[in-house]
Parts: C-alpha cells; structure tokens; sequence
C-alpha cells in the first residue's frame, strides 16, 4: 500500500508556502542590498567595523562593500524569477549566518562595556536598514534564517522560471 | 552528488554575476560615489609619530597670530586612552575640548577665514547640520571636494576639522590626508567631541542643501 504524502509535503507541493516565502526573501534582500549600492562608501564603514576582514591591503574590504549588496540583489532577483533557487537560498543562509554572528559579537561588546540592557543597544548594523535594535534585528535574522532553510528543504519548483522551462523540455522530449 | 555539484555550481554563478553587478556599478557612479578598489580608506598614518612631548604646549606659534585665542594641548600629552580607536598625537595633531573649538568659534579671525572648521563627515550628514562657516571635505571623497578645498586650508592659519563625535575616526583620516598633501600639522586641531558635542551643547548650527 502506497504511503500518503504528509500535509506539509502536501502543501509544499502546491507550491504557494514556496512563493510566498520566495516573496519575503526577495523582498527583504533585494531592499536591503539596493540601499546599500546607493552608498557603498557608508558601507564600506560599516562593514569595517567589524573587524572581520584586513584593512590592508584594502581590497578585501573594498571588494567585499562593493560586491555583497550587488550579490544580494543578483540572489534575490533569482529567487523572485525562480532559478537557481535553491543556490540562492543557500548564498542567502551563508550571508545571515554570518552576519547574525558579527552583529552578535558587536553587540556583546557593546554589553560589556555595561550601562546600557541588552535589548536597548541600537546601531546601524550595515543592513541596510539605519540603526536597529538589537534584539529585533536578531529576530529579523533568525526569522530569515528559518525562511531561507525552508525554501533550501522545498521541493517545489512550481510558479518556478526553472521549472517552467524543464517542464516545457520535457514536454517537447516527449512529443518529439 | 549531482544535486550538490549543481548547488555549489549555482552557488559559484550568483557570486559571479553578483560581484560583476557590483563593479559595473562601481565603475559607473557618478559624483565620485564610487569605492576606489585600491585605495586604502583606513591607512594609518604614513607621517613619522610625533611623541606628545614633542608637540608644542599652546597655540602662538611664529605663524599664528597671538590675538586668536587658541587651543591647549588638551589631550594630546596624555597617553592613548584604551578603546581609543586613533590618536592624534601620531600625526603630531592636537586635540581640542570643546570650550577651545567654542572659543575659536567665536574668535573673529574664523570669521576672517584665518581659523577654519572643517567637516569630515559626509555630504548628507553636512546638510542637516554643521558648524556655521564649516567647510566640507568628504575624507571618503577626497577628490570631489579637495581641488575647491584645499587653497582655502592652505591659507588658513589653524583649522578645526571634526565628524560625527565619539568614536567616529573620519577627521584623523582627513588630518592624515591633509598632511600629506603638504598642510602643516601644527595647523591642526581634531575637535574630539565633533557634531554631537557641538548639537549638545546648543551651539549655533547651519544648514546647506544641494550637492
């Protein structure tokens, strides 16, 4: 006897939850990456800050102000279209990994210093987004997070430009 | 196996277009609002450290005039504090509290264009508010504001440059800048408290539109 599917594959195969969540990431990503390009030079010292990369030479950080924006934008347009998406969704969890753990660095830091509650500690985090509180920016973060594993674990590829195409190959394979 | 070489293939081809996305665009700003690869915004400073005791105890030097009432040498003949991101004193650049950049302020000569203020910070941040008079020289867009800049400074007789305040490290870059293209550093003076020191403290400010 055939096993019926579960009601969460179920759903992922109408491919809704996929495009809705599709929408979200999109988006969020091709917002904060498009504010970003408008000033890479804020950016660019924002992104310092961090102390994640070597200020010399200066090409990885250089680099790295004028590329991350545009990446977002290019994953967040393919995520909108329906191609490559799950490589997308993987480049955007590397992306929020990441981030998530410098800004929580930061933030310790900030902490440590005392004064001030964990939750009231406010700066621009270069996200895009002007200054934020931390706590929330984290929650903006770990909902995102969760978004982008799910469209990672999706098997749908409905309302796809990928899947469009290789339905109508295969449509033409076989009529051929 | 398939599905991970196709992931990581996908992977390396929204990286690529991504990074050639963005020095297209780069390469095609306008308005010097481009991120110059090479360039190395941070650089420390690339002028021999002067020791603070070697820096001159008070402003009246030969080639500034003794009416001009002008800066102590507050905190530049005391050791970098830690959580200091920069110290002036390795550029030989003194530091002013801000009851000496109020005091300069309100000396005549800056009126006279003898003492200038100089705002390190960016265009935007200039328009919602600076020091009346303040001239600004983008430290991040050297090359749009420093051909129409740099005679003014170069005439002046002390300069007063300041950013946002706090930690901000924008006018040691610029001093830093400054004295490499020959400004004398004993001209110098980073207003450490800056914009947000100056707004506190109900200060006169002034506001400019237009790029």
């Amino acid at each position: 006897m055939e096993r019926q599917p579960g009601l969460l594959r179920r759903m992922d195969d109408t491919g809704i939850p996929l495009l809705l969540i599709r929408l979200v990431l999109a988006g969020a990503f091709i917002s904060m990456g498009l504010s970003k390009m408008l000033d890479p030079v804020d950016f660019l010292k924002l992104v310092r800050e961090y102390h994640l990369l070597p200020e010399s030479p200066p090409h990885f950080l250089n680099l790295t102000a004028v590329a991350l924006p545009a990446l977002e934008v290019v994953c967040g347009v393919a995520l909108l279209a329906g191609v490559a998406v799950r490589g997308a969704a993987v480049t955007f969890l590397g992306m929020l990994v990441v981030f998530t753990g410098a800004v929580l660095v930061r933030s310790l830091a900030i902490y440590g210093q005392g004064d001030v509650a964990y939750c009231a500690i406010r700066f621009d985090c270069g996200c895009g987004g002007g200054d934020v509180f931390i706590c929330t920016k984290i929650l903006e973060n770990a909902g995102l997070i969760l978004l982008s594993l799910m469209v990672v674990m999706s098997r749908s590829r409905r309302f796809c430009l990928s899947g469009l195409l290789s339905r109508s190959t295969q449509r033409a394979a076989f009529a051929s | 196996m398939k599905a991970a070489r196709r992931l990581v293939l996908e992977i390396a081809v929204l990286c690529v277009i991504g990074t050639a996305l963005g020095m297209s665009v780069n390469a095609i700003r306008a308005d010097h609002n481009d991120v110059t690869i090479s360039r190395n915004y941070f650089a420390r400073p690339a002028v021999a450290p002067v020791r603070p005791e070697a820096i001159p105890a008070a402003v009246g030097s030969p080639d500034t005039p003794d009416a001009t009432p002008g800066p102590a040498t507050d905190g530049t003949d005391k050791p970098p504090q830690a959580g200091d991101n920069y110290d002036p004193a390795q550029l030989g650049v003194r530091v002013a509290s801000f009851d000496e950049a109020r005091d300069t302020f309100e000396d005549p000569s800056t009126d006279m264009g003898l003492c200038l203020f100089v705002d390190a910070r960016n265009r935007d941040e200039y328009n919602n508010g600076h020091i009346p008079g303040a001239l600004l020289v983008d430290h991040y867009r050297l090359e749009k504001y420093l051909p129409d800049a740099l005679p003014l400074i170069k005439q002046a007789e002390r300069l007063m440059l300041y950013c946002e305040g706090g930690d901000c490290e924008d006018s040691f870059f610029l001093a830093q800048a400054l004295i490499i293209r020959g400004v004398d550093p004993d001209k110098l003076y980073i207003f450490k408290g800056g914009w947000e020191q100056w707004e506190a403290n109900d200060m006169p400010i002034e506001q400019a539109e237009g790029d």
